[in-house]
């Protein structure tokens, strides 16, 4: 086991111990620091596919700015402090029967050798590889992503004046 | 791989400092507790009402369009990679991005979404 596959293990553990504090956490407030971190861990899983662009996206977007918006969602909503209900035992045994019949199908295709490999990428996801497709080849999409951005904007703005009251 | 050793040395320096802080004021602190000291410190006044508040709706959406402004913010970083090489055309390229955000930007003004009633 070299150095990259222990990195490799405890990015695994963190973005794994983080998505079980979400989802067990009485609190949740507790619960949306363990979705930050998982969103973390996330990042760093981008690094090993070759994607430092997405894992900068993933942290700047998801760790910087979808957990303020989701931590202003809690402060806006209440009660915070409820434990979840507890799963029926039908409920149980159904989410157990998921997990292992995925996992199972996801084995049997790995032991077969069926499973979907990485087909050769289109280029290489570098940034700076991105940054020349943007002002190469992909010069309208780039553009097109301003406008999608903007139409983001209006669907904000609309949510906003919703909220307000006035049309 | 080899690339993101400055990160990882970094993240190291980080959690080192962050563990030599906690770590020091917890073993060298006194530890003395009485009512006063167990009691909620906020800037040496009593605090008033629930600390876990509702807050007001105006912020969630200045996080709103704070998300998407930092969505517009992350395709810059490709341009700042490979601008070194581009001429002319990649400036103008990115000013018709930013442009166009910007219209939505004075839109948002416009509308009075950033007046804080």
């Amino acid at each position: 086991m070299n150095f990259g596959e222990i990195i490799f293990l405890l990015i695994i553990i963190v973005t794994m111990g983080g998505a079980l504090m979400a989802i067990l956490s009485g609190s949740i407030v507790y619960a949306l620091m363990g979705l930050v971190t998982a969103m973390f861990g996330v990042a760093g899983l981008y690094i090993y596919l070759d994607s430092p662009f997405l894992a900068m996206m993933q942290i700047l977007i998801y760790v910087g700015a979808v957990s303020v918006l989701i931590a202003f969602a809690v402060m806006l909503i209440g009660p915070l402090y409820r434990r979840p209900k507890e799963w029926t035992t039908a409920g149980k045994f159904g989410a157990a029967l998921g997990v292992a019949l995925v996992t199972l199908f996801m084995f049997v295709r790995f032991v077969t050798g069926t499973f979907p490999r990485g087909g050769n990428p289109f280029f290489d996801m570098t940034t700076k590889e991105i940054g020349r497709l943007f002002f190469d080849n992909l010069v309208l999409p780039f553009e097109l992503i301003s406008l999608l951005i903007v139409v983001a904007i209006l669907g904000a703005i609309m949510l906003a004046l919703f909220s307000r009251g006035n049309k | 791989m080899i690339e993101y050793v400055p990160i990882l040395v970094l993240m190291c320096f980080a959690i080192l400092i962050a563990s030599i802080i906690v770590g020091a004021s917890y073993l060298l602190g006194p530890r003395i507790s009485n009512k006063t000291k167990l009691s909620t410190y906020e800037c040496g006044m009593q605090t008033i009402g629930p600390t876990r508040m509702k807050i007001n709706i105006r912020y969630y959406i200045i996080a709103m369009l704070f998300l998407i402004f930092d969505i517009e913010i992350m395709f810059l970083y490709p341009w700042a990679v490979v601008m070194g090489g581009l001429k002319l055309f990649g400036f103008v390229e990115m000013l018709i991005f930013v442009i166009i955000l910007f219209i939505g930007y004075i839109y948002v003004w416009r509308k009075g979404a950033l007046e804080w009633e």
